[in-house]
C-alpha cells in the first residue's frame, strides 16, 4: 500500500508533478540527443580520417617515429618481414607503402612548404578512402606521368588547377636535393582541412625515378574492421622485430584519440549537470509536497509510523517521478535520434569551421546503448539523492506540531 | 474494580521561554479499563498537553506516565513510535485523514505500520466502517466524505491497531449537531459493547454530557474529578 500511496501522491498536484515529470524526462531527452549527435560527430570524424589518410595503423622504422628524416626508411628486409607478418594475420585486410618526404612547392604564384607523400596509387586506392574525395581528375587512375595530387585548398592558395605545373623540391634519404617539375592530375578535399592544407600526393614510382631508388617511409595498414585496434596492433607488432615499430591510430593522430578517449568522460559530464540540474528540481518538488502535506505526515508519525517507514514513503514517491519520466524521456530521445539518424542535422552554415575540426556540415547521431543504461543508473541515483533533503525535513517534523499545521 | 490503564503521577510540563509557562502543573491521575472520560476546561488550562503526554506525543517535564504498566517516558523516540502504534487510538480534531486513500485504505493503513495480513486488514476496516455507519462508503475518499463521516472514518482508524484506549482531541470541534450526536453515539456504543477506553479533550459540553467521568483541568491542575 505504500506505493499505492506514493503514486496517489504524486499525483495530488497535477501540474506540479506534471511539469517535474516533463523537467525529468526533457533532461534525459536532451541528453540522449548530446550523447547521439556527440559519438554521432566524433565516430565519423575518426571514421573518415582513417579511412581517408591514417590507417587503423601504421608500421615506421624507429628512427621515423623519433625524426621523421627522409633517411628513417623502412629498409627493404625489413619491408619484406612486415608484408610477412601483415599477411599472416586474418584481420588485415591491405596495406599500403608510403613515401614520406618533406619539401617545397612552388607554382607561378608562390611557394610553400609541403609533406609530399609518395603513394603505390592502386594500394592507396585500395586501403583508404581518398579516392572518393576528388573534386577534380581522379587519383592517379589516368596514366599521367609525373601528376600531383592536391588539395583544393592549395589549389587554390598557389593559384593552381588540373594540369597546371608546379614544382616540387625534396631532399632524398642521402641529404641530395632534388627538384622536379609536376603536374596537378587530381584535386581532393577531405573532411580534415588541415591535412588538406600540408599534403599532397605523387606516384612512389615518379619519385624513384627522380631519386633513383625506392624509398619507404611508412606503411599504412587497414583492418577488417575499426574495434580492437590497439589489440589488433599489438598483434602485429609481436610479429615484427625492431626497427619497425606498429603504431595504431590513436598513437598516429594524439588529438583524435585523445578526442575519442575524452569523449565518454565528458558526456558523464554533461548528463552529470543535466542530473544535477533536475536534482533541485526534485527536491524543490518534493520539499514542496512534504511542506504541504505536515499535518499528514505528523499524523502517521503519531499513530506509529516509524522514521524507517517515513522515509521509504518520501523515497519511493521521489524514486516513481524518475520511474516514470525516465522511460519516457528514453523512448523519446531514442525515437529522436531515430529520426535524426535518418535526416541529420544540417550545420552548412558552420561548413568550413567544422572542416576544420574534420568534420562534415551534416551530422548524423548515433544510438549508444550502454548509455541507455548509465543514464537510467543516474536518474534513479538522482532520485535516491533528491529525496534525502526533504525526507530528512520529513523526519525532523515534531508531530505535535505538525498536527496543528505548524 | 477494572484495572488501571493509565496511572499519571507528579506530572509536569513547563514550556520554558522568556516567561516558562506551566502547562500541566502537577497532575496525578488514573484511567480504568472501559472509561468514558472527558477532560474538561477552557482554551489554554493544559488539557491538549496533558492528552499529548498521555499519548507519548510529548515529553513531561517531570512524572511518570504508566500505560498499562510501562512508564512511557522511559522509552526512547523510536519505542515510543512503536508503542503507540500497538497500543494508543487517536482521533484529531481536523480528522487528518489521507485523502489519497479511500476509508477502508485509511482504516486499514494502520494495520499495514502493524505488518498485519491484507486479508485481516480489509476485514478488520470492513467490520469497523460497518460499526461507525459508514457501510456502503468504505471506496469514497475523505474528499467526498461530509466532517462528520470524516471523523467516524477517523474513529474506526483509531481503532482499527486494537489500541488499549483511544484519545481524542476536540473530535467535535468542526462537526454540527447532528454529526456530533451520531459521533458520540458510536462512540459510546464502542465503549459499552468493547470496553474501548476513550480519553476526550474537550471543552464542547454535548461530549461532556455523554461522559461518564469528567475532570475538570485549570492551570494545568485538576479541579475536580466527577464520575457519573
Amino acid at each position: 500500500m505504500i506505493f499505492k500511496v506514493a503514486w496517489r501522491n504524486i499525483w495530488r498536484s497535477r501540474i506540479r508533478s506534471i511539469i517535474v515529470l516533463s523537467s525529468i524526462a526533457i533532461g534525459i531527452w536532451a541528453g540522449l540527443l548530446i550523447i547521439g549527435f556527440s559519438f554521432g560527430m566524433n565516430n565519423e570524424r575518426t571514421a573518415a580520417a582513417i579511412g581517408a589518410t591514417l590507417g587503423h595503423s601504421q608500421a615506421h622504422s624507429s628512427d621515423f617515429l623519433e625524426d621523421p628524416s627522409p633517411s628513417a626508411i623502412i629498409a627493404p628486409e625489413f619491408y619484406e618481414n612486415l608484408v610477412a607478418a601483415l599477411e599472416g594475420q586474418s584481420f588485415v585486410t591491405g596495406y599500403a607503402p608510403r613515401t614520406m618526404l618533406q619539401g617545397m612547392v612552388a607554382s607561378a604564384k608562390q611557394t610553400r612548404a609541403s609533406r609530399i607523400i609518395g603513394v603505390n596509387a592502386e594500394r592507396e586506392r585500395a586501403n583508404t578512402t581518398i579516392a572518393t574525395y576528388m573534386q577534380e581528375g581522379d587519383f592517379f587512375e589516368t596514366r599521367v606521368r609525373k601528376g600531383v595530387v592536391i588539395s583544393e585548398k592549395l589549389a587554390e592558395k598557389m593559384g593552381l588547377g588540373m594540369k597546371k605545373k608546379m614544382v616540387l623540391t625534396f631532399q632524398d634519404h642521402n641529404g641530395v636535393i632534388h627538384k622536379a617539375s609536376f603536374r596537378v592530375s587530381g584535386i581532393y578535399r577531405t573532411l580534415n582541412a588541415a591535412w588538406d592544407e600540408l599534403n599532397i600526393y605523387v606516384q612512389q614510382k615518379d619519385v624513384e625515378r627522380i631519386i633513383g631508388t625506392s624509398l619507404i617511409h611508412e606503411v599504412l595498414i587497414s583492418y577488417d574492421k575499426s574495434e580492437d585496434t590497439e589489440e589488433k596492433t599489438a598483434a602485429i607488432s609481436a610479429n615484427v622485430a625492431l626497427p619497425i615499430v606498429i603504431t595504431s591510430w590513436k598513437q598516429n593522430s594524439p588529438e583524435l584519440g585523445f578526442a575519442d578517449d575524452m569523449m565518454g568522460i565528458m558526456l558523464v559530464l554533461v548528463l552529470g549537470i543535466i542530473m544535477l540540474a533536475l536534482l533541485f528540481g526534485i527536491i524543490n518538488n518534493m520539499l514542496m509536497a512534504v511542506l504541504e502535506r505536515r499535518r499528514e505526515l505528523g499524523m502517521l508519525m503519531a499513530v506509529g509510523m516509524n522514521k524507517r517507514k517515513l522515509f521509504f514513503m518520501i523515497l519511493i514517491e521521489t524514486l516513481m517521478l524518475g520511474l516514470v519520466a525516465g522511460p519516457i524521456g528514453i523512448v523519446l530521445g531514442d525515437l529522436s535520434v531515430r529520426a535524426m539518424m535518418e535526416v541529420g542535422l544540417d550545420l552548412s552554415t558552420k561548413k568550413d569551421g567544422l572542416a576544420e575540426l574534420g568534420m562534415q556540415s551534416t551530422i548524423y547521431p548515433e544510438i549508444v546503448p550502454e548509455y541507455y543504461i548509465i543514464i537510467a543508473v543516474m536518474v534513479i541515483m538522482t532520485a535516491l539523492i533528491a529525496a534525502l533533503f526533504p525526507a530528512y525535513k520529513a523526519l525532523k517534523l515534531n508531530p505535535v506540531r505538525a498536527i496543528r499545521g505548524n | 474494580m477494572s484495572k488501571a490503564v493509565i496511572e499519571v503521577s507528579g506530572l509536569h510540563k513547563v514550556y520554558e521561554g522568556a516567561v516558562p509557562v506551566k502547562a500541566v502543573n502537577g497532575i496525578d491521575l488514573t484511567i480504568a479499563e472501559g472509561e468514558f472520560t472527558a477532560l474538561k476546561g477552557p482554551s489554554g488550562c493544559g488539557k491538549t498537553t496533558l492528552l499529548n503526554l498521555l499519548g507519548g506525543l510529548d515529553q513531561p517535564t517531570a512524572g511518570s506516565i504508566l500505560i498499562d504498566g510501562t512508564d512511557i517516558t522511559a522509552l526512547s523516540d523510536n519505542e515510543l513510535i512503536d508503542f503507540r502504534l500497538h497500543n494508543i487510538g487517536f482521533v484529531f480534531q481536523a480528522y487528518n485523514l489521507i485523502p489519497v486513500l479511500s476509508a477502508t485504505e485509511n482504516v486499514s493503513f494502520i494495520m499495514l505500520l502493524q505488518d498485519r495480513p491484507k486479508e485481516e486488514r480489509l476485514a478488520r476496516a470492513e467490520q469497523l466502517l460497518k460499526a461507525v455507519g459508514l457501510e456502503g462508503k468504505e471506496d469514497k475518499r475523505p474528499g467526498e466524505l461530509s466532517g462528520g463521516q470524516q471523523q467516524r472514518v477517523a474513529v474506526a482508524r483509531a481503532l482499527a491497531s486494537k489500541p488499549k484506549f483511544v484519545l481524542a482531541d476536540e473530535p467535535t470541534a468542526n462537526l454540527d449537531s447532528e454529526s456530533t450526536s451520531k459521533l458520540l453515539d458510536i462512540m459510546e456504543q464502542l465503549n459499552a459493547q468493547e470496553n474501548m477506553t476513550f480519553v476526550f479533550a474537550t471543552h464542547d459540553d454535548r461530549v461532556i454530557a455523554k461522559a461518564k467521568r469528567v475532570v475538570s483541568i485549570s492551570d494545568g491542575k485538576v479541579i475536580s474529578d466527577t464520575a457519573k
